[in-house]
């Protein structure tokens, strides 16, 4: 007989969630900083496998690993996150096999522009107001970068093609780093960037 | 930036992003960034430079990646941060412009004078083949306008025919997100009739603009208004080879184009870094 289907809708607790954070790491902010790194790793990998919404479906492994901790089960590796990564293989399957699955071909997406945004009409015009709050929101997320973050990103993508990657190298000379580093800065700028832009256009759209 | 892999982790990586890895490869570069969070911020970068390289049209497998990465919201909406990220850092002062305003400061004083132009110039149009480096074309790749292909007349040459894969869209089929066009250079004003680019109005326009390799290393291009009024200009492009031949291809904003008639100027940029003009281009736009 199989075991019943991991119930979903099972919320994280707080000692579920402390006892996570302890298997992670014993020092509390060296787990965080793991639970953050796993997180994001997760939801690459549901990202990466084409999965709808990769940051429920990392929310969900993790809640099972977390509820797997709680009723017992010991993990015997060295580095849990390959444990994670066994579990999310699993709820990608089960997602792939639900029957809540929808699969969209590229083809009947809709074609005018590439964002969606939840619940909105998917128009021309809509799309162009949707371009414009982008920008507007991502101009006010650049101003509240710190200058020297704003100054690198600046310098990061400023030329086109064959000239970029000689400034980048000027500029990474410039900052005593090498060019791997200047390049994960400017990622994390980015990021931040886009995920300021993201919450700007979700406090747009709930006005 | 064209980032051209040069470890063999790179290549895989980008295999990965692009869904080509096989099965083991995949699984081990799962696990290693699951583990490995200084890996797993390379993948990320690597992933925002694919995504650039596609917001520029400088990406060779664009098919393979729009598959991966616009069939996914949250992977659309990076595209979409690097398209208003090029535009809000183009729009600030800078060593290299990347974009002319539409209503520019200076007062052209009629940028066609000196110029020799030309009338004979096709405009090839190929229904439902998106012209680009990639190798092939899929469903997914349709173009806005169905006007059938011009014939090729003096000085110009003929664009291959569309392959066995290529479908031409319905009469009220809805565009996807560009259009592109291959341009050949205008050669003499002979008063033939101007070629019209019909596009919906909310594609971006990829103009493959054909142009023999020479002794440039880098080309500038430089769009107009017949009024003189710049609308796009690009420095640092580099020839590409496509399946019409080598070319230099931009991609212009939806915003940046109205009913009007253009003008491009590809200068080559010599090694004492003087812009030496090499070809020019005349068409219309009609926005349907």
């Amino acid at each position: 007989m199989s075991p019943p289907p991991f119930k979903k809708d099972w919320v994280l607790t707080q000692d579920a969630f402390d006892i996570l954070l302890d298997r992670l790491d014993r020092d509390p902010q060296r787990a965080g900083q793991r639970y953050e790194d796993i997180r994001r790793g997760l939801i690459t990998f549901f990202e990466c496998r084409g999965a709808c919404a990769p940051d429920d479906l990392a929310d969900q492994t993790i809640n099972r690993v977390a509820r797997r901790l709680l009723e017992g089960t010991e993990i015997y590796t060295d580095n849990p996150a390959g444990y994670f990564y066994g579990v999310a293989r699993n709820v990608l399957r089960e997602q792939w096999q639900s029957p809540d699955a929808v699969s969209t071909p590229l083809d009947s997406l809709p074609t005018s522009r590439l964002s969606d945004r939840p619940g909105g009409p998917n128009d021309a015009h809509t799309e162009r107001e949707l371009e414009e709050q982008r920008l507007d929101c991502l101009d006010r997320c650049l101003s509240e970068l710190d200058l020297k973050e704003l100054e690198l990103i600046r310098a990061y993508y400023q030329g086109e093609t064959g000239l970029k990657i000689g400034n980048r190298k000027r500029l990474a000379a410039k900052l005593g780093i090498a060019a791997a580093a200047l390049r994960i800065r400017a990622l994390r700028i980015r990021e931040k960037l886009e995920q300021c832009v993201d919450g700007c256009l979700s406090r747009s759209s709930n006005r | 930036m064209v980032t051209k892999p040069n470890t063999r982790d790179e290549k895989l990586l980008i295999q990965y992003l692009l869904g080509q890895a096989d099965p083991e490869e995949q699984e081990q570069i799962e696990q290693r960034y699951l583990i490995d969070p200084e890996f797993h911020d390379h993948l990320r970068a690597i992933e925002r430079d694919l995504i650039d390289q596609y917001v520029h049209g400088e990406l060779h497998d664009a098919e393979e990646f729009e598959k991966q990465f616009l069939s996914s919201p949250q992977r659309r909406q990076k595209v979409e941060f690097a398209r208003a990220l090029r535009e809000a850092l183009a729009a600030t002062p800078a060593e290299q412009r990347t974009a002319v305003p539409e209503r520019p400061k200076r007062n052209a004083a009629g940028w066609f004078s000196g110029w020799r132009l030309a009338a004979a110039m096709v405009v090839l149009l190929i229904g439902g083949w998106l012209l680009a480096p990639w190798p092939q074309r899929g469903a997914t790749s349709r173009i806005a306008d169905t006007s059938p292909p011009q014939p090729a007349e003096h000085g110009t040459k003929p664009a291959p025919e569309p392959g066995p894969d290529a479908t031409l869209p319905p009469g009220d089929a809805t565009p996807i997100r560009v259009a592109t066009f291959v341009l050949l250079p205008t050669l003499t004003r002979d008063g033939g009739e101007t070629r019209t680019l019909v596009i919906a109005p909310d594609l971006d326009v990829r103009l493959q603009l054909s142009l023999e390799a020479g002794d440039y290393d880098t080309y500038r291009v430089d769009m107009r208004t017949a009024a003189g009024d710049g609308v796009w200009r690009q420095d640092g492009l580099t020839i590409v080879r496509t399946s019409s031949g080598d070319a230099v291809v931009i991609t212009v904003p939806a915003s940046r184009l109205s009913d009007a008639f253009y003008t491009i100027r590809i200068s080559g940029i010599s090694a004492a870094s003087e812009a030496e003009p090499v070809a020019s281009y005349y068409f219309r736009v009609q926005k349907r």
